[in-house]
């Protein structure tokens, strides 16, 4: 019993580690655009990368999110944590098929703090709460037809990174791209499992394309832009899976309230 | 969130397994491996 006080101490003294790296990294682009030439890096100060300092900025987002959670019971927000190392993991997958490039420091730091999170996370082993019983088939289904589009996404991205070397390529812009679609999928996949806390994945899930929708409208000329017809689509999908989310968690009031 | 927990226990902790340990000590290594090659290589690049 002891050590499991001392591990649920150790896990928050790195949940509160990880929000504050993720807090210094943001507060370091905040300073990038009030302070110009602050570290030689002008993240968000150029448009033709906007759309890829947003998609990095979402996939951090989605860090954060998963890491806030841990901060009211744990033990029942194992789906949170895991929502967490999937941007870490789509990253290094994104990495090994195309480039040196896209590694940079903030997310990999990042990363290792999330991991170093899971070790020591209250539930103890992070696969117990899953059950197949438990599996959501219409956001399967979703995620099932989001997949091929989000792959052809995530490919067309691995081949412009592989191409290089552009601007946005050795700056690793078109790895975060590619890394995007793998995280929609993840996290669609983890909510569709519904392990504990899993509502918030799906949430996730579903807003991330409808914010790399909504960006791409709003620089329709700037590079990674998806257009007006996916934009269109990634929202409708975006509200059909939340949707379905919401429904799912109803079903779950019901029966638990019998 | 709204949906129901299901971990065993009153508190639902159980200790971690230690393939998690290996798993996430591996993970983390290639993290830090990265960076340091990352940094040797020529730094941050501008942007």
């Amino acid at each position: 019993m002891a050590a499991l006080a001392w591990r649920r101490l150790v896990f928050l003294a790195i949940v509160l580690l990880t929000l504050g790296l993720a807090g210094v990294f943001g507060g370091m682009v905040v300073l990038m655009n009030v302070r110009p030439g602050f570290m030689g890096m002008a993240h968000f100060t150029e448009e033709h990368h906007r759309i890829h300092d947003v998609t990095f900025a979402l996939l951090n987002g989605t860090v954060v999110l998963g890491m806030l959670a841990q901060l009211q019971t744990p033990v029942r927000n194992i789906a949170g944590q895991l929502l967490a190392l999937i941007p870490f993991a789509a990253l290094l997958l994104a990495v090994a098929l195309t480039n040196a490039w896209v590694l940079s420091p903030p997310w990999l730091i990042l990363g290792a703090s999330t991991v170093l999170a899971t070790m020591f996370h209250p539930a103890g082993d992070p696969l117990r709460s899953f059950d197949l019983a438990r599996l959501d088939r219409g956001m399967l289904v979703l995620v099932a037809a989001a997949t091929i589009p989000l792959l052809a996404f995530a490919w067309t991205n691995i081949l412009l990174q592989r191409a290089g070397p552009s601007d946005h390529a050795l700056l690793g812009h078109y790895g975060y791209m590619t890394a995007l679609s793998f995280t929609v999928i993840g996290a669609g996949l983890l909510a569709a499992a519904r392990p504990d806390g899993w509502r918030l994945a799906g949430w996730v899930a579903g807003t991330l394309p409808v914010a790399l929708a909504l960006v791409s409208l709003a620089y329709p000329d700037v590079d990674g832009s998806i257009g007006p017809l996916w934009a269109g689509a990634a929202i409708v999908w975006g509200f059909l899976y939340v949707g379905v989310v919401e429904r799912a968690r109803r079903n779950d009031i019901r029966v638990t309230s019998r | 969130m709204g949906d129901a927990p299901r971990s065993p226990g009153p508190g639902g902790e159980v200790p971690t397994p230690r393939w998690v340990y290996a798993a996430g000590t591996l993970l983390i290594l290639l993290a830090l491996g990265f960076v340091v090659m990352h940094v040797a290589s020529g730094g941050i690049p501008q942007h």
